[in-house]
């Protein structure tokens, strides 16, 4: 026992030292963090004092007379009647948007990478990028001047097609499907940005040894170009995991109407809806603080299952 | 694996601990209760002030170009220098207003705010605001012109204590909708202007069927109006049984509550409202949240419940319809009767929409209110909110004025003239608004005349911050209640679930709110005859 | 390394392939329609006349042509100051966020670095929790930088997902390159300058871009941080048009006019048009840069 205390203890000490030894000879790799440190600690972790605010029935015009309240304001989210199905649109929206909306970006990219016209290529990229640019605002006014129920465009096109008038916007079965469509459409171009990087870092000697070998474009892809965006791919997935309480507030919030309350609405919007009566800043704290330790607890199982798998994961 | 976990969250707690430690660095503002507001000896002439004031005001709307014609014209008469502090619209508003206001270096002189009850009950627990209360007896326009208007516009602004923190911006006319209807349709079918509910919905189902003007197609409607906005029912909603059917908590005569759409009279009207949606009598769009003046301005329905003042011609969409439709003709038309025989016309609240206020950061509260008070008498407001007597509008010498540059016109903006400006910081609803020609001024007599019985059942609520159950429940009731009425409407939920609606809502705790009303809002009405009485 | 960069035409191409490339254009082509056919719309929008934006129908071209929204819109001094506060916002943040999130990724990749990845986890904290809106102000407010526009671009500097992102890139960069380089004696901060950051052009370029756009479309900020309206960003100015004009007053009662050859929506058209219309122009000239700094990390040294 005694023995082994003092040979941890000597252990301890030579991994100081190495420790020590491994930051000196690595100091000018601290030199180049400083910036970043300084960053992150002032803008981001000093401001997170805020998140005791959770904790409290926060008086911000007169911070001394707020008081502390243990986990009232969770306990508050927790117990309305309407939070389950809230939480569960939430889940289902964000999962759905996952599932179908992940894959395309690296589908278009790697087709997109087959293509031999560059200027084609780069053309339909920019185009690709478009609706990125346009805010939720904007495309919501598009989205309901298109599915307008008397004169829409697509309700029109759908009315020629099947003789019925769907109305989207006001349908608790159509207006999902809508929000996940409307979401990939938005982001999906944007998306293959960092496939493309990827792609390009790929060493195009890999390429030549494969055709010389006699593999066609289809063999090449999967045995190169797949495997080698395999690390991005995984990392987005990471980071998309931590978000599935995230549903996406800026669409829903300029689309839906109580019509679809029952599907659509998700933590945020209700969060918002009730702050708007009670501008409860510790209440809307601890809601987004719930969203955080959810999307925590995400992160880390996902990540290790990553590792577990073979992969790289995010740390 | 759990190593990593612990090591993870160990490190996430230990951040949160460590920066729990800098929470010394939130600023503590609060400056304790203002007590009494002293007067000073003279009452002030604020017309003749050698010092410059400093002055910073929030304001949302109105044109605020810096240095416009009318702040300049502010600024030299008063002898003040204003900050005009634009608010970044309506939807972030209420997030920088909480900023200003918690921030005791940023915090401007004169606040303006809506419907932020909770905020500004803290405001006045803080500190932060000025009482009003003994300038308004020294310096009367302001008050004056409330009271005019009704007595009640200030009991809803006075606190319990009987202080004044906050100065009521703008109160709507006691009614400002009226029943509007396609004449020169009717004249095209040859019918009559609708008296009762049935025959008012029996012209919609001509406009709708019959090709009302005569193009040979079949793209009419009968009803159209804001989206997504029950009031655009409103014929319907006063129609049916006593109509009790509205979406809100409302008085009886007996002081008892109730809640309007878990009556049978709510499903009554939603029956007929719903049928008519499903016969396409209705705009389809009406159940999506669509624009009401871009509807107008679109046209192709025959029957509307909107806006009074769009009987003036300078009115924005109306000008766009008839640009398109130059041989239609809307005309206003008294309210149809219903079951009881007692049309009534949609109430608007006594209680302003807006307040401002003086923060205790105002070097002068005293002047500044003075110089708001000087602002708001007929002649200068119309100078602040119309301009200049034949440059801007013109006075027609018989109690008609025009407007030659309307305040939402390109000139208005173009050369710098400010109409607007603090709009809503103090708007008159009386004849100072002369952009109301006669006929609009009698139809906001005759609407708001008609809707008195209405108004007698409305619930307003003195300090809505004090209402906790309501404030706690009532969004879920609201919402459920949303999702059944508009479902009905549109056509995906069945009137034969209003049981089960009823159920829903009153499991979420609507007696618990009726009850709440019972007591607060009964103990307010009898401050309210109190008041009225002495008002008197 | 010319062969190599060529290498894609030397191939042979079989019929299944070329099948597969015809399918390919077609179905760009198409994709490329959808993408565009929005934004062609609302500029189409943007020109028409009220009546006709009203009545709806407006497909391809635009009915009863109309530019006085434009002419209108630009002539509020505070689209001008607005432009002038995005511009010198996107350029500062974006060379110094870019320049940190590189510093920051770099260490960070070194897998036997002490404390590297505490850090990293500290980094990916932040990705998760933020202390909301009050303390962000009381930050910008400690630091005496409220109506001044650094407070727009400090606080957007360097995110975690970019971080994240970059960090991931430079771990693919083979060790041997820079080992190599050690042994000539230069330091990390050498090798990061002469040597990594040349190699990861392209994932620059994409970091810069996200940096770029996140402060071009940024408007809460100014909400937040500034109160001198000259002093606001494009975008807020551009929202306070949209949210100024109307609705939320209706409901208690209060009618707003629109102006007669303007309403809401030719502005709110209008103004997604003038948002939109800088960045497409920059964008070729960032995307040569982009697709050239990808080609040049294809070939890899």
């Amino acid at each position: 026992m005694a023995a082994n205390k003092g040979t941890k203890k000597v252990d301890f000490k030579i991994r100081c030292q190495t420790t020590w030894r491994d930051m000196v000879k690595y100091r000018w790799l601290y030199f180049l963090l400083i910036p970043g440190i300084l960053f992150f600690a002032i803008f981001k972790y000093v401001p997170m004092f805020g998140l005791r605010i959770a904790f409290m029935d926060y008086n911000q015009y007169n911070p001394s007379a707020s008081q502390w309240v243990g986990f009232e304001q969770f306990v508050k989210l927790f117990s309305k009647a309407s939070f389950l199905p809230v939480l569960r649109n939430t889940v289902v929206i964000s999962l759905l948007k996952l599932i179908i909306g992940f894959p395309i970006p690296i589908i278009l990219a790697l087709m997109m990478n087959e293509m031999r016209s560059l200027k084609f290529k780069k053309v339909s990229q920019t185009l690709l990028y478009l609706p990125h640019f346009i805010s939720w605002v904007i495309l919501a006014g598009i989205i309901m001047t298109l599915l307008d129920p008397d004169n829409g465009l697509i309700t029109q096109l759908i009315y020629s097609l099947t003789g019925e008038r769907v109305m989207v916007l006001t349908s608790t079965k159509w207006f999902v499907p809508m929000l996940i469509v409307t979401d990939i459409y938005k982001g999906m171009g944007w998306g293959t940005i960092l496939y493309f990087t990827a792609i390009s870092g790929i060493d195009p000697q890999l390429y030549e040894a494969a055709s010389i070998d006699g593999a066609g474009k289809w063999k090449q892809m999967l045995n190169i170009t797949l495997p080698s965006i395999v690390p991005t791919i995984v990392v987005c997935f990471i980071m998309n995991c931590g978000n599935i309480l995230n549903a996406g507030f800026d669409q829903i919030f300029m689309l839906y109407t109580s019509h679809v309350y029952e599907v659509a609405d998700i933590i945020d919007t209700y969060v918002y809806r009730m702050g708007l009566i009670n501008s409860d800043y510790s209440f809307s704290t601890a809601a987004g603080m719930f969203k955080s330790v959810v999307a925590f607890i995400l992160i880390v199982i996902v990540n290790n299952v990553a590792k577990k798998t073979g992969n790289e994961g995010l740390y | 694996m759990k190593k990593r976990m612990l090591a993870l969250l160990l490190s996430g707690i230990m951040t949160v601990g460590m920066l729990a430690g800098c929470g010394g660095n939130g600023s503590g503002s609060g400056t304790g209760g203002q007590g009494g507001t002293p007067l000073a000896e003279e009452p002030i002439d604020v017309l003749n002030q050698s010092e410059t004031m400093k002055m910073s005001v929030v304001c949302l709307q109105g044109y605020t170009q810096p240095d416009s014609q009318i702040q300049k014209w502010l600024e030299e008469r008063y002898n003040l220098d204003i900050t005009v502090l634009a608010l970044p619209g309506w939807s972030d508003a209420v997030s920088k207003i909480t900023l200003l206001m918690q921030d005791e270096t940023q915090r401007p002189d004169i606040i303006w705010w809506w419907n932020m009850e909770q905020d500004y009950a803290k405001w006045v627990e803080a500190g932060l605001l000025v009482d009003v209360a003994p300038y308004m007896d020294r310096y009367t326009n302001m008050r004056d012109y409330y009271n005019s208007i009704d007595p009640g516009v200030l009991f809803y602004a006075v606190d319990n204590s009987g202080a004044i923190y906050r100065i009521p911006g703008d109160v709507a006319e006691p009614a400002c909708e009226t029943l509007w209807i396609r004449q020169d349709w009717l004249e095209n079918l040859n019918l009559e202007v609708p008296k009762t509910l049935d025959e008012l919905e029996s012209v919609l189902y001509a406009f709708t069927n019959d090709d009302p003007d005569g193009d040979g197609q079949n793209n009419t409607y009968g009803l159209g109006g804001d989206g997504y906005d029950l009031r655009s029912f409103w014929p319907w909603i006063q129609g049916c049984g006593d109509g009790f059917g509205r979406d809100t908590f409302l008085k009886m005569d007996d002081g008892s509550y109730i809640y309007g759409p878990t009556t049978d009279d709510c499903k009554k009207w939603l029956g007929r409202v719903s049928k008519l949606y499903a016969d396409g009598v209705i705009t389809p769009n009406i159940v999506t949240d669509t624009d009401r003046d871009e509807e107008m301005a679109n046209g192709g329905f025959g029957v509307t419940y909107s806006w009074v003042s769009w009987n003036n011609p300078s009115v924005g969409p109306m000008q766009s319809f008839y640009s398109t439709h130059p041989e239609a003709k809307w005309v206003p038309i008294n309210m149809v009767a219903g079951d009881n025989g007692t049309p009534q016309d949609d109430p608007a609240s006594v209680a302003a929409w807006c307040y401002f206020g003086i923060t205790n950061t105002c070097s002068d509260p005293e002047r500044a209110y003075a110089i708001w008070d000087d602002m708001a008498t007929p002649e200068n407001y119309i100078h602040r909110r119309f301009g200049v007597e034949g440059e801007h509008y013109k006075d027609n010498g018989d109690g008609t004025y025009e407007i030659l540059v309307p305040s939402d016109g390109t000139q208005n903006t173009e050369q710098n003239i400010g109409l607007k400006l603090f709009q809503d910081l103090f708007a008159r609803k009386d004849f100072c608004n002369i952009e109301n020609t006669k006929s609009t001024s009698e139809l906001f007599e005759k609407v708001a005349a008609n809707s008195r019985i209405a108004y007698s059942h409305t619930v307003e609520k003195k300090n809505p911050e004090a209402y906790t159950v309501n404030n706690d429940k009532g969004t879920d009731i609201g919402d459920a209640m949303k999702e059944y009425v508009w479902g009905v409407i549109s056509g995906s939920k069945s009137l034969d679930d209003w049981d089960a609606y009823v159920q829903q809502i009153e499991s979420l705790g609507v007696q618990d709110i009726i009850d709440e009303l019972t007591t607060i809002h009964g103990a307010q009405m009898k401050e309210y005859e109190e008041y009225m009485k002495n008002a008197k | 390394m010319k062969d190599a960069k060529n290498h894609l035409t030397k191939v042979k191409r079989g019929k299944g392939e070329v099948v597969y490339s015809v399918f390919n254009y077609i179905f760009f082509t198409l994709l490329s329609i959808v993408m565009v056919y929005p934004f062609w719309h609302v500029i189409m929008m943007s020109l028409s006349s009220v009546e006709a934006t009203a009545r709806g129908g407006i497909f391809l071209w635009p009915q009863g042509f109309n530019f006085d929204t434009y002419a209108q819109v630009f002539k509020d001094p505070s689209l001008w100051t607005g432009y002038l506060t995005t511009v010198l916002v996107t350029i500062s943040g974006t060379f110094l966020g870019t320049l940190f999130t590189a510093t920051t990724a770099y260490p960070l990749s070194k897998k036997n670095l002490p404390f590297g990845k505490t850090m990293l986890l500290l980094v990916l904290f932040t990705m998760l929790f933020s202390g909301g809106m009050i303390p962000g102000y009381l930050l910008i407010k400690g630091l005496g930088l409220i109506d001044n526009r650094w407070a727009l671009v400090l606080p957007g500097l360097v995110s975690a997902y970019n971080v994240i992102i970059m960090k991931s890139f430079f771990m693919t960069i083979p060790e041997s390159l820079e080992e190599s380089a050690k042994i000539d004696g230069a330091t990390e901060v050498t090798i990061f300058w002469k040597i990594v950051l040349p190699l990861s052009k392209a994932t620059i370029a994409t970091i810069a871009l996200f940096t770029a756009v996140g402060y071009w479309n940024d408007y809460f900020s100014s909400v937040l941080y500034i109160n001198t309206k000259s002093k606001w960003a494009l975008q807020a100015v551009l929202r306070y048009m949209l949210t100024n004009t109307n609705q939320a007053m209706q409901a208690a009662g209060v009618t707003v006019a629109s102006a007669t050859n303007v309403t809401a929506a030719t502005i709110k058209s209008a103004s997604v048009v003038i948002a939109t219309v800088p960045i497409l122009c920059v964008y070729p000239f960032v995307q040569k840069y982009f697709v050239k700094g990808v080609m040049i990390g294809g070939v890899k040294g």
